[in-house]
């Protein structure tokens, strides 16, 4: 690799290896390790071909890693996958104005729901409210039509209300249940 | 869809990975890029030899990939012979008669589905013809029995298939509750994977069922052990089939999830190791719930000059998880052959022995093999000298390694407080230490630390 590419390609791990990894994680259903496994595995790939690359990086990471993710070889007994469930970080502000416990609860249980659907499902939700790419840009990553990208984040959230009893906990604001 | 969930959703998926940085991945890269280049030069060496197996196999094995419902008989026909005959074989076993018996294993097999593990990945969505108990009789652990029937495997969003079509699915059943049959395994064949032949029946997990497939040489093991140099070992004792199938007991003390299958030519798998599947990593105390800290990994600075971040700190410019990397990543897949993961530690001690060298320790728990701690020690240009050793989960220090060479013990428990007396000076450290060789006062928290 050239120079200059080689600064390029440093640049962008610098740059972009968190945002790649947060994906990552939720897209490996929590197991923080196998997110690094593939994380690390796509900007190998990425660094070996650099040159070759078409289009934003990005946009050839972010669907590589979701591949990768999506249709990782299933057998039955891998080591289970480990929720992300503890801490919860993050202060985001709720507009619905639950008091913070509530809330806590309230993420704690969707993410919980996220990781249980199925991989594909999951990686639309993700990339649409995590990354927050347009559906375009899903139905590229995951190398579908945007119809099926509509349909699957239609029924993943359709699945995720019902696992999570969304509405129960809405209708827990201001303690009006 | 109510704009208010996918606030919510997105909120929860940002707070839920806010804490997630990326290390400093430049380098592991850089090295694993090489790797590939390195393999896909050997691909590329190998590539005429292989096409022409390829070739040759397509010519010899692929099925038809697509048959009608009429075509049937000729889509079993194209099954291995193991199948077909799974599928045509008078039912064994002392239940065999039991046309009741029988008849509540073939309920239970199709009310198993939903609430089966494969359910998601479409096995069960095109199910044919009718199923067939294999065999069915008493067992030390009540009645039991197997199941087959055949299912025409799809593409699926969740599965992975090496071709669609007809398949053979395998149901092993054992005492419900309420006395009836429970299914409590199932399976389709899985690329790469060893296929079902066995299951614990029971929810004690000591019964396990086996059906005979014909294989030569059948064997069993119930678990395996670790040489001085970490090399795996396994006791395999051989398998008795009585009327199609072996009922085995599983010996006291084993564990569900260490029992393996074998034949002469392949490996089996043994189901139903566990109704949790965190289940037996809890049993082993999970490292990563007894020590990662809010979803980093921990970093334990010991010794005489501990490393007290990830990079840099220790005497030859490495963090700690690349030290870790560089010594021990390729070490361990070697003396366990049949672990099909990889991984690095969740947690490491790092910093400097007595004698100067760099130490770098961690702790690994690879498919179903218990926890084993490792601790690697450097010198500048030599070689790492390796140890290794069990974890003591559920015990005060769960973490006890005897370094070589005079060089300590490491112990470690997490939020334990060490203390010791060295050269007659009080020395302490929280979390992890490095106690040096002679020292005999050492406590965890005001308790002594028990010997190995």
């Amino acid at each position: 690799m050239l120079d200059a590419s080689e600064a390029g390609f440093t640049e962008f791990v610098r740059a972009r290896s968190t945002a790649l990894l947060r994906t990552a994680v939720l897209l490996a259903g929590g197991d923080r390790g196998h997110a690094e496994d593939l994380v690390q595995g796509v900007l190998e790939r990425m660094y070996v071909r650099w040159d070759r690359i078409d289009g934003p990086p990005e946009a050839y990471a972010r669907r590589a890693l979701t591949h990768a993710a999506v249709n990782r070889w299933r057998t039955r007994r891998r080591r289970p996958e480990l929720p992300l469930l503890t801490g919860g970080g993050g202060t985001g502000t709720d507009t619905a104005g639950r008091d913070p416990a509530a809330t806590v609860d309230l993420r704690d249980v969707l993410v919980r729901a996220l990781l249980t659907l199925p991989p594909r499902q999951r990686a639309v939700l993700v990339l649409r409210f995590l990354d927050d790419l347009p559906e375009e840009e899903v139905a590229r990553a995951l190398g579908c039509s945007v119809g099926t990208v509509k349909s699957q984040t239609s029924r993943g959230l359709a699945r995720l209300r019902d696992r999570s009893g969304h509405l129960d906990l809405s209708n827990t604001t201001g303690g009006t249940r | 869809m109510s704009p208010a969930l996918e606030d919510d959703l997105r909120a929860a998926l940002r707070a839920y990975t806010a804490e997630v940085d990326a290390p400093d991945l430049t380098a592991t890269v850089r090295r694993g890029a090489a790797r590939r280049r390195r393999r896909r030069r050997l691909t590329l060496a190998a590539a005429p030899v292989l096409t022409v197996a390829v070739v040759a196999a397509a010519v010899l094995l692929v099925p038809r990939w697509t048959y009608s419902p009429q075509d049937l008989a000729a889509a079993t026909a194209s099954l291995p012979a193991a199948d077909r005959d799974l599928l045509t074989r008078p039912t064994g076993g002392d239940l065999a008669d039991d046309s009741g018996y029988l008849a509540a294993v073939e309920k239970a097999w199709a009310r198993s589905h939903r609430s089966s593990a494969n359910s998601d990945r479409g096995i069960f969505d095109h199910l044919l013809g009718s199923p067939h108990v294999v065999w069915a009789g008493r067992t030390p652990a009540g009645p039991a029995a197997v199941v087959v029937q055949l299912s025409d495997l799809r593409k699926h969003e969740n599965v992975e298939l090496t071709r669609e079509g007809v398949a053979v699915l395998w149901g092993f059943a054992g005492p419900g509750r309420d006395g009836a049959p429970r299914v409590v395994a199932d399976g389709y064949p899985v690329p790469g994977a060893p296929d079902l032949e066995g299951a614990f029946i029971d929810p004690g997990r000591r019964v396990v069922l086996v059906i005979d497939k014909g294989n030569a040489g059948e064997e069993v093991s119930w678990g395996l052990s670790f040489s001085r140099t970490e090399k795996v070992a396994r006791r395999w004792t051989p398998v008795r089939w009585d009327d199609g199938a072996a009922v085995l007991t599983a010996p006291a003390g084993s564990r569900p999830a260490q029992a393996r299958l074998r034949f002469r030519g392949g490996d089996a798998e043994v189901g139903n190791t566990s109704d949790d599947p965190r289940a037996d990593d809890l049993n082993y105390g999970d490292p990563r719930q007894q020590w990662q800290v809010a979803d980093n990994w921990a970093l334990f600075p010991v010794g005489t000059d501990p490393a007290r971040a990830w990079n840099g700190t220790l005497p030859d410019g490495y963090g700690a998880q690349h030290a870790w990397e560089a010594d021990l990543a390729g070490w361990y897949p070697t003396r366990w052959p049949d672990v099909q993961q990889t991984g690095t530690s969740l947690w490491y001690a790092a910093g400097t022995t007595a004698d100067g060298r760099r130490l770098v320790a961690g702790e690994l728990m690879l498919d179903n093999y218990p926890p084993r701690v490792y601790a690697a020690l450097r010198g500048p240009g030599t070689r790492p000298a390796i140890v290794s050793g069990p974890t003591y989960p559920g015990q005060a220090v769960p973490i006890r390694l005897e370094l070589p060479d005079a060089q300590g013990r490491l112990v470690a428990a997490k939020g334990k407080t060490f203390a010791w007396t060295e050269d007659g000076v009080a020395r302490t450290a929280r979390d992890a230490a490095l106690i040096p060789d002679g020292v005999t006062d050492a406590t965890a928290d005001g308790t002594p630390i028990p010997p190995d």
